[in-house]
């Protein structure tokens, strides 16, 4: 049988294995950049309720909240 | 809390808060960020580092139980220059797809042939039970352990005829 080409049917060394072997891998969670902010969700706790108030805004008790 | 310990062979002093696991300090503080945060309650095994010589979950331990201790993350089984025999194991055996369990897998395996590195396959599966992988499925990764033995096994004899002394 005649070889079209060596890629086919061989096993490739991949190239991201090389970061990730070695911990240098970048998941969402490594990101480190500068006035980096957090988000964090509230859920209802309620399934079906209707908001008697505005739900408090952290930003007035927590300095370290922006929103 | 101050805390001071050895981390891939240097030596650090981090001020940790108590509750702070050590998972969290290697990654946050100590910014190596190749120890990885699955489960966070050690079923998983993607935290796994060695401490003294012993693979354990970081996300169990606190960093302050580490005080003393000569912590080597997957950063500090890892080299610029090559791939070491185990990780060269790992890639020739398609043992990762996304990565993510990686360094607990390497960091696990490691412990393990370094101190048995003549362990058989259902050693090699026993051991690793503690690390999940959601990816690749896991015989390709006993057989990248299996693979690497004869690199540790070289490793311990030329230990046991004194020729590492170098």
């Amino acid at each position: 049988m005649r070889t079209v080409n060596s890629l086919i049917g061989s096993p490739i060394e991949r190239l991201e294995d090389l970061r990730f072997l070695r911990g240098r891998g970048q998941y969402v969670d490594d990101l480190a950049r500068k006035d980096m902010l957090h988000a964090a969700i509230l859920r209802s706790p309620s399934p079906m309720a209707a908001s008697a108030r505005s739900p408090s805004r952290p930003r007035a008790r927590c300095r370290a909240c922006t929103a | 809390m101050s805390v001071r310990f050895r981390v891939n062979g240097q030596e650090v002093e981090v001020e940790v808060e108590p509750r702070l696991t050590l998972a969290d300090c290697l990654r946050h503080h100590l910014r190596l960020t190749g120890t990885h945060v699955g489960c966070e309650h050690g079923v998983c095994g993607a935290c796994t580092v060695i401490v003294d010589g012993a693979a354990v979950r970081s996300c169990l331990m606190l960093a302050v139980q580490a005080e003393g201790a000569e912590v080597v993350t997957v950063e500090g089984l890892s080299n610029d220059a090559d791939l070491t025999p185990l990780q060269k194991a790992f890639r020739r055996h398609h043992a990762l797809q996304c990565g993510f369990c990686t360094p607990g897998m390497i960091t696990t395996a490691h412990a393990l042939l370094s101190e048995e590195p003549d362990c058989d396959a259902a050693r090699v599966r026993e051991v690793l039970s503690g690390n999940l992988c959601r990816c690749t499925g896991y015989i390709p990764i006993v057989e990248a352990v299996l693979d690497a033995r004869a690199a540790y096994q070289a490793k311990t004899g030329a230990r046991d005829r004194g020729e590492d002394r170098a």
